[in-house]
């Protein structure tokens, strides 16, 4: 009966403190104990353990690590396991990990970076993407391939469409345009620079793999439209991360 | 599936204990032996807004340093670098960095020169991984938290106006004086094929060290 009463108790303080967001979370350890690490990892010891029925404020995140401030100003770092039997237990319906998952589920804005060949030269690549439907974002990118005979910089502006977002391995499709500047080295008799507009298609995969963080890689093939008549054709692929913000 | 299931089924949980426990209070004044303080638990239902914790998962911060050029000695070194940790045990990184090389030895020996651009800037893209987390005892009385790790990763030197794929190797320790502040020293090879001095293609290996000033946020 009482312990009911201190559930609900429990329940109301969180709820109060997630309402508002500004509001630092505060709750009560409903485990035996909790363990606070000096820092953020498995390899800190522990040097302080706050025991039930202790309220704990919930500082901050890094990585799968908590800092909490226990009774008597305690400040230390807990793991992402028991800060969540806590909460679990004291009723709030969302794991912390759902929580942040749906939040940058929402997000609009992903940055990334890509790696790869482009017409067997190594590139690397850097890409940010605007989502504003759940399935079609625009993609602005910027890929610099390096080579013994030329440096190559290419500028793309790219319509994605992905299908079916809410899946963990989740296939997309890019269409597009661009630009190319291409450089001959220095060792080449011909020194000319090339400038030439591009259009582009691409298939991909994302793989979502954790909190904000996106495996991608794609196959893209070009055309470089030298005149009017005559088109050229490139292949490339990359393998790449990116993030949500 | 499963876990809105499973929240569902936590929340009525939730409900049928606020339920319950006002039921057995309302019934309860006559049997009780001592008065107790009774909580009335009418909670309104309100839409739970989830937890905003603040995450501090980048870091970015500005390095200084030398780096050792194959053939053409060695010369200060700077830049930034930003990096995002995913889990405690594995962080990426981006680095640009930039130098200025002297052929002036060249010059002299030859009275030709054989750089057309003294600049030297490079970027990549690293994966990390944090090896011995602990902690330094400093004078017996300051607890200072580190790492150290290994990080390997790919990028671009840009060295006598020409672009070149480059890798790169290194160690480095990571001192955390603060939350949200860092120390670095890093020891790195930077690898590139060059054919600026022979007019073909070689592999040079370039060692870099530096010191870093990174925060958290």
């Amino acid at each position: 009966m009482r312990f009911v009463v201190y559930l609900v108790m429990a329940g109301q303080v969180i709820f109060a403190a997630a309402a508002d967001a500004k509001q630092p979370l505060s709750v009560e350890v409903q485990d035996p104990f909790i363990e606070m690490r000096t820092g953020p990892g498995r390899g800190y010891p522990i040097f302080y353990v706050a025991e039930q029925g202790e309220t704990i404020v919930i500082l901050k995140r890094r990585t799968d690590w908590y800092k909490v401030r226990a009774d008597r100003g305690k400040e230390g770092w807990v793991s992402r396991e028991q800060i969540e039997s806590t909460l679990k237990k004291a009723g709030v319906r969302k794991s912390v990990r759902e929580a942040v998952l749906q939040d940058f589920l929402a997000q609009r804005l992903e940055f990334g970076f890509y790696w790869g060949q482009f017409d067997n030269s190594p590139f690397m690549g850097a890409f940010g993407t605007w989502r504003w439907s759940d399935t079609y974002s625009l993609e602005l990118g910027f890929n610099q391939a390096s080579e013994p005979l030329a440096s190559t910089k290419l500028y793309n502006l790219n319509l994605v469409s992905q299908p079916f977002t809410h899946w963990r391995v989740s296939p997309y499709f890019t269409i597009g345009m661009g630009w190319l500047e291409q450089t001959p080295a220095k060792s080449l008799v011909q020194q000319e620079k090339t400038e030439e507009p591009t259009a582009n298609v691409a298939a991909g995969v994302r793989v979502y793999l954790l909190r904000n963080f996106v495996a991608r890689a794609y196959v893209r093939r070009y055309a470089l439209f030298f005149t009017d008549e005559e088109t050229v054709q490139f292949t490339e692929w990359a393998v790449g991360a990116s993030f949500f913000f | 599936m499963c876990n809105m299931n499973k929240n569902i089924v936590y929340f009525c949980l939730y409900l049928l204990a606020g339920l319950w426990s006002a039921a057995v209070s309302a019934q309860a004044p006559g049997e009780s032996r001592a008065p107790e303080q009774i909580i009335e638990p009418e909670i309104e239902r309100r839409e739970i807004e989830t937890p905003s914790i603040s995450a501090q998962d980048v870091e970015l911060g500005a390095f200084y340093g030398v780096i050792s050029i194959e053939n053409f000695g060695a010369s200060q070194l700077m830049g930034a670098r930003l990096a995002y940790h995913i889990t405690e045990d594995f962080f990426i990184e981006g680095v640009y960095g930039r130098t200025t090389v002297s052929d002036e030895v060249f010059r002299r020996e030859t009275a030709q020169a054989v750089l057309d651009d003294d600049r030297f800037n490079y970027y990549n893209l690293s994966v990390g991984a944090n090896l011995f987390p602990g902690e330094l005892y400093l004078l017996g009385k300051w607890a200072v938290g580190t790492s150290v790790y290994l990080k390997a990763g790919v990028g671009n030197v840009t060295f006598n106006e020409e672009d070149r794929q480059s890798f790169n190797f290194g160690l480095g320790m990571r001192f955390l004086p603060l939350d949200w502040m860092a120390l670095h020293i890093d020891m790195e090879d930077l690898v590139f094929e060059s054919d600026v001095l022979a007019g073909q293609n070689r592999v040079t290996h370039n060692f870099m060290l530096y010191g870093s000033l990174t925060f958290y946020f």
